[in-house]
């Protein structure tokens, strides 16, 4: 039982494949100009996530990497891969996503096309 | 039966930890939670004894080294901090699965620690602490010798 917790991604890529990831907590926060994600992973490098933008999925992945070892005495979180898919709404300018990393936790910036921040129209005549 | 609270506490961990593997069993489906989910809305933690050391993991996305408090007294550690969730104003909430209430965790050490050597470090929100067993609590090599 304990073997299969102290190996990491690195070791043994077919974590991925086997669907053992956690999914990270997140929260969303929207505004007028973007969709704001916030996602929490702990023990993720900068450069182990990928995010991916394909046909309005979201697909947001860390590979854990912090060094657990020795023999497991206690156990609440498990040290899998990070994984979470999400349907974007229409209408965001993903061209110009933008994201920054910082402790652990992941700032995804998903700004509104222009054509869809609201803007008051005048009416003019006589 | 039991000569040492430390024998008892130390059963009810292993008991605790064989009941959380066959909890899992079943938890495949939901594709388990990390960090401060509302569900559990306290940092997880994972504790290893590599022979020399006792290694603890806790999961504390988003914090400072500033905002972790970490106390040992008498063989009882404390972690304790609070994160701050840091959105600037005018956002409206679609969803929200971050905690940011207080925490304060505790646990008694299986062994004697030598706190002087004590480290901590935090990494990617990932704070590891490494405790040092004290001299007595080594594993010792006895080398038998032909009389």
């Amino acid at each position: 039982m304990n073997e299969k917790n102290t190996v990491t991604a690195q070791e043994s890529p077919e974590i991925f494949k086997s669907g053992k990831t956690n999914a990270p907590d997140v929260d969303i926060w929207i505004n007028d100009e973007e969709i704001l994600l916030v996602a929490d992973l702990p023990g993720v490098a900068k450069e182990d996530i990928a995010i991916n933008i394909e046909n309005n999925t979201l697909t947001l992945e860390g590979g854990f990497s912090a060094d657990l070892h020795g023999t497991l005495q206690r156990q609440e979180f498990e040290p899998f891969d990070h994984r979470r898919i999400f349907t974007l709404p229409k209408g965001l300018d993903v061209e110009k996503t933008t994201a920054e990393f910082k402790q652990g936790v992941l700032y995804l910036h998903l700004p509104k096309s222009s054509s869809v921040v609201p803007c008051q129209i005048k009416i003019t005549g006589t | 039966m039991f000569g040492k609270r430390d024998d008892i506490d130390r059963m009810f961990g292993t008991m605790g930890l064989f009941k959380n593997q066959m909890n899992r069993l079943f938890d495949d489906f939901e594709n388990g939670r990390t960090g401060f989910a509302k569900s559990h809305s306290r940092p997880r933690v994972n504790f290893y004894d590599d022979g020399v050391n006792m290694l603890v993991f806790c999961e504390l996305p988003g914090m400072n080294e500033d905002e972790i408090n970490i106390k040992i007294h008498n063989n009882l550690l404390t972690i304790k901090g609070e994160r701050k969730t840091n959105v600037s104003e005018g956002y409206a909430i679609l969803r929200q699965e971050r905690n940011a209430s207080p925490f304060s965790r505790s646990f008694t050490l299986p062994v004697e620690i030598d706190t002087e050597q004590t480290t901590a470090t935090l990494k990617n929100g990932m704070l590891a602490l490494k405790l040092v067993k004290a001299r007595a609590e080594k594993p010792r090599k006895i080398v038998v010798q032909a009389a």
